[in-house]
């Protein structure tokens, strides 16, 4: 196990959202796999064997918590820490996260600029 | 009244009967009073007779005695010659004459007597005679030829034969001694009879007197005690009954009521239990009398056990004597020690069921009087025990209403038939700023000012009406003048004094103020955000389309990104503000006749690179149809992009939208139709809301602002249309518009409803959501004006498309929009439809301003409304008759 983060799944619906996020991650020097929709992340996710899963919470079809679910159900991402990032950050909200097993929750609209270095302090920090 | 009637008949009959004994005793004591005094004057009389008698005899016997002195004088003389005989002779023989006179005087009431007499007299005058020659023989011839003389016996036989006539007459006296006697003794016998029976008679008056009045007497006593038990009886019954009515409270009547029997019935202590029916034990809720308590005493008693529950439990008064009696655990050494001897309890019964038990132990034998007085004020109790506890249970359940209406937020107001507040709870005190007493008795239009008509009455039925049952707004008076609007949900409700109204009252005014705050906020917020999002956009723009310099690939995909996304908040906003200005009837409609194809023309050409993004064709089908409506040209080009670009959106690539035109009776309608996925059963309802996505996300995929349906909606109801869908999933939608055809509005003639040989008749259509006011309404205008009612704003549009009005009532809160959103409709060109506000909600001021007429609900009345149809109608009239062209 590598002590340093570098492969990330991303999940975000917005196309613009996304475009903007994985362009700051891969800044970062951060592998990014995004991915459009909770299917498609599930589908992706033990190929590509992420250290740390960003989701969106607010998506058609399967939503950031579902999606959570599912991943956990797979061996590849049964224990990988998740980061939710929402519009949606009152503390309430931000408290029923955390109990779905979220590590952090990151606030929309994020700084494009420290999203990475954000990232691998919370990796460090749950690992 | 009757029992002194029946003692003072009594009293008459007692004396009569006295009155009438005391006379005949009197009568009798007379009777035997004259019949002795004749009695005695009877043996007077006899003895009178018999005195007599003796006085005749007496006189014989001296008559008797004097002729033997005669004879004896004589032979004296005779023998002696001695002349002193002689002398004696002559005073004897003197003597005989008168004593025979005398005899002669007795006996002359006497005939037997005194027949006898001349014998006497002849008798004796020949003795005296014949002596008298004796006498003188002797003188003369001496003794010897007197002797010869004498012994001639003729003086002794004259004597002799004197003699026997005395001694007849003796006889006779005697006889008549001995009659006259019994006769005297014969009185005196009847005398005593008389008196004897007298003196019987009287004694037996007396003791029937003495009878009687002691019957009498016995009578009285008998009557008195019989009244003195009555009077006892009614004091106590009195006094229970002061204590029941007098007493504050329940505890405090039955202490006395207890109080009242130890006082009445000489009781030692009197208890009163009262039924605990949920424990199904009595309770000791009074107690009284000087005898000490016995300190094991039980306050609570199971209906059942011991002398008192059971008396409870088999509803059965009952006297105990506690002597013999077995005892009951822990007061027989109590009773003893106190020396109560009795127990009496009687239950405590209201129709059937038993309250309780009035009980009291006394130290003498209780007699059945006692407990039949307990008997006479049990029922008394016993409704006193019913009453106080109806009473409780009232006054809870009061108080419980009470609290809960003194406790509610909303306002409570009660208003009898004639609108004249009979209550108001804490919350409507608050609101109106009056205090309670100001507002009870006063009349409902201190309130609320509508209801300060001539007929109060009239008020209550058109209130009735219109908020019976449901929540309708009103305008309401605060104590310092303010009028403010609140909600009103009336009721009904009936007491001893006839019908009442409720009504729940809530102030609105907050209510509004918040709403015009929240209007105010998004609006502020939203013109605020275009300042900065014009500086954004702008510069984006700028760096984006090179204008500072050549840019690399990436920064150029991020900038468009960046873009996209400000002009996407840039719509955002402004469908925000069109929103508010379409509601708050700000928004600006430009209404004209135009053609349709044209129009649909256009709009495809301006959405095709749109379409073409998303590699979707557009069709439009029927281009070349030649209907004519009235719209906003921009408007409807809005409506119109907004359902292309939706349908775009949702087809899938390849597909085609169509645009289809078609006209109808009196409608063209619109419609675009998509080979999309369909929409939702659960979303369709909501379809036409704001900021609402079959997915939440939808907006951020297909680039919407949530926004689009619902000014679409807003901007067709304006231009007087309809809007709808049809939909399948996985099939397509089909969104539609109708919109008035203008060759169906400009043919009508304005006053066109003629009847077959009458006057025409003005058409009113009288828009309102009310389920009984227009009826009222047009019950008011069916003496002049024929009316048509629309339910709503759709319904208002389909009856303004299919015909003319004269003049239109319209109401603002409609369940489907708001009144207001047909001005336009109204204002068209062609001729404007007069129009009269008749609505709970306050009209803004430009649209007042277009109207005819305002009428707050509240503030005014229907008939104030058929005022202002008639005036207008009357405009109208001289208006066509001054162009003189009648249409």
């Amino acid at each position: 196990v590598k002590d340093v983060l570098e492969r990330v799944l991303y999940v975000e619906d917005d196309p613009d959202i996304r475009a903007v996020g994985a362009f700051a991650l891969g800044l970062g020097g951060i592998t990014v796999r995004s991915c459009a929709s909770g299917d498609e992340a599930v589908a992706a996710a033990t190929t590509f064997g992420p250290q740390l899963i960003l989701l969106d919470v607010m998506m058609p079809g399967m939503d950031g918590p579902a999606t959570l679910e599912a991943l956990r159900a797979l061996d590849a991402t049964a224990a990988t820490p998740v980061v939710f990032m929402t519009a949606k950050v009152q503390p309430a909200q931000v408290a029923v996260y955390r109990e779905m097993g979220a590590v952090e929750v990151i606030p929309k609209p994020f700084d494009p600029m420290t999203l990475a270095a954000d990232l691998r302090t919370i990796w460090q920090r749950a690992g | 009244l009757k029992p002194d009637a029946g003692a003072a008949g009594e009293d008459r009959r007692l004396e009569r009967r006295l009155v009438l004994g005391l006379s005949v005793s009197l009568l009798t004591v007379l009777a035997v009073a004259v019949w002795t005094y004749r009695t005695e004057q009877l043996v007077r009389q006899s003895e009178a007779w018999i005195t007599h008698t003796h006085r005749v005899l007496e006189t014989i016997d001296h008559s008797s005695a004097l002729l033997d002195e005669v004879d004896a004088a004589q032979r004296g003389y005779v023998v002696t010659g001695e002349p002193l005989f002689l002398e004696t002779y002559r005073a004897s023989a003197a003597k005989l004459q008168p004593s025979f006179g005398e005899i002669r005087k007795v006996t002359a009431d006497n005939p037997r007597q005194t027949r006898l007499i001349p014998l006497l007299q002849a008798l004796t005058d020949q003795k005296i005679a014949f002596t008298e020659k004796v006498l003188k023989e002797r003188q003369d011839r001496g003794m010897k030829s007197a002797a010869t003389l004498i012994s001639t016996n003729r003086g002794e036989v004259l004597k002799i034969r004197i003699r026997r006539v005395l001694d007849e007459m003796s006889g006779e006296e005697d006889r008549l001694l001995a009659q006259r006697t019994g006769v005297a003794q014969g009185h005196s016998r009847r005398k005593l009879v008389v008196l004897g029976f007298g003196i019987l008679l009287q004694f037996a008056f007396l003791f029937a007197v003495f009878y009687l009045v002691r019957e009498d007497l016995a009578e009285r006593r008998r009557a008195a005690a019989a009244m003195s038990e009555t009077v006892r009886l009614a004091t106590f019954s009195a006094a229970v009954g002061a204590a029941l009515t007098e007493s504050p409270t329940l505890h405090r009547a039955l202490e006395a009521c207890a109080e009242a029997m130890v006082g009445h019935l000489g009781g030692a202590i009197a208890s009163i239990w009262v039924v605990n029916s949920k424990e199904l034990v009595l309770e000791r809720l009074a107690t009284s009398g000087d005898g000490v308590e016995n300190s094991d005493a039980l306050e609570r008693i199971p209906v059942g056990q011991y002398r008192i529950g059971r008396i409870a439990a088999e509803g059965i008064p009952r006297i105990l004597d506690l002597t013999s009696d077995p005892p009951e655990p822990g007061d027989k050494d109590w009773a003893r020690r106190q020396g109560m001897v009795a127990f009496a309890g009687h239950p405590l019964t209201v129709a059937g069921r038993t309250l309780g038990v009035i009980a009291m132990f006394s130290r003498e034998p209780i007699t059945g009087a006692a407990l039949h007085a307990m008997s006479t004020v049990a029922d008394a109790i016993a409704l006193g025990v019913d009453r106080a506890r109806a009473a409780d249970s009232l006054r809870a359940s009061e108080t419980l209403t009470r609290s809960i209406v003194e406790g509610m937020l909303e306002g409570l107001l009660t208003v009898d038939k004639t609108a004249r507040i009979k209550s108001v709870n804490r919350a409507a005190e608050r609101i109106f700023g009056y205090s309670r007493g100001e507002l009870v008795g006063q009349p409902l239009s201190c309130l609320i000012p509508d209801a300060g008509g001539a007929r109060p009455d009239a008020f209550i039925q058109e209130a009735r009406i219109r908020a019976m049952g449901r929540v309708t707004e009103w305008q309401g008076r605060r104590k310092d003048g303010s009028i403010f609007p609140f909600e009103l949900a009336l009721f009904e409700f009936w007491t001893s004094e006839g019908r009442h109204y409720g009504g729940a009252v809530r102030d609105l005014s907050e209510h509004y103020e918040i709403e015009r705050l929240k209007r105010e906020f998004v609006s502020t917020v939203s013109h605020e955000l275009r300042t900065p999002l014009t500086s954004i956009r702008g510069a984006l723009g700028l760096v984006a389309g090179g204008a500072a310099g050549p840019l690399s690939t990436q920064a150029k995909g991020l900038l468009d990104i960046a873009l996209k996304n400000s002009e996407r908040l840039a719509r955002l906003v402004n469908d925000i503000l069109d929103i508010e200005k379409i509601e708050a009837g700000q928004l600006e409609f430009k209404m004209e006749e135009l053609s349709v194809a044209p129009l649909l023309q256009a709009a495809v050409e301006d959405n095709r690179p749109y379409a073409d993004g998303f590699g979707v064709a557009l069709a439009v089908e029927n281009g070349s149809l030649d209907a004519r409506i009235l719209a906003d040209s921009d408007r409807l080009t809005q409506v119109i992009t907004n359902l292309l670009s939706n349908a775009i959106k949702f087809s899938p690539k390849g597909e085609t939208v169509h645009l289809v035109a078609s006209a109808r009776s009196n409608v063209v309608r619109i419609e675009v139709r998509d080979h999309g996925p369909g929409i939702p059963e659960e979303f369709r309802s909501r379809i036409f809301g704001r900021f609402q996505q079959a997915d939440s996300s939808d907006t951020r995929q297909k680039g919407g602002t949530g926004l689009g349906l619902a000014i679409t909606r807003l901007i067709v109801e304006q231009l007087g249309g309809t809007i709808g869908f049809e939909t399948e999933l996985g099939r397509g939608s089909t969104f539609w518009v109708e919109l008035p055809a203008v060759d169906s509005v400009a043919a009508r003639p304005r006053i066109l409803h003629v009847e077959a040989g009458g006057a025409p008749r003005p058409r009113v259509l009288h828009v309102d959501d009310d389920p009984d006011l227009p009826t009222i309404v047009a019950a008011a205008l069916s003496e002049f004006a024929d009316v048509d009612v629309a339910r709503g704003v759709r319904e208002a549009r389909e009856r303004l498309a299919g015909g003319t009005y004269d003049v239109v009532v319209l109401d603002i809160g409609l369940p489907d929009g708001s009144g207001l959103e047909l001005q336009p409709l109204l204002s068209r060109p062609g001729g404007p439809t007069p129009f009269v506000f008749f609505s709970a909600h306050e009209i803004p001021q430009d649209a007042a301003g277009r109207a005819a007429a305002v009428h707050v609900k509240s503030r005014s009345s229907v008939a104030a409304l058929v005022e202002s149809v008639k005036t207008v109608l009357a405009e109208t009239a001289a208006g066509v008759d001054a162009a003189g062209v009648l249409p």
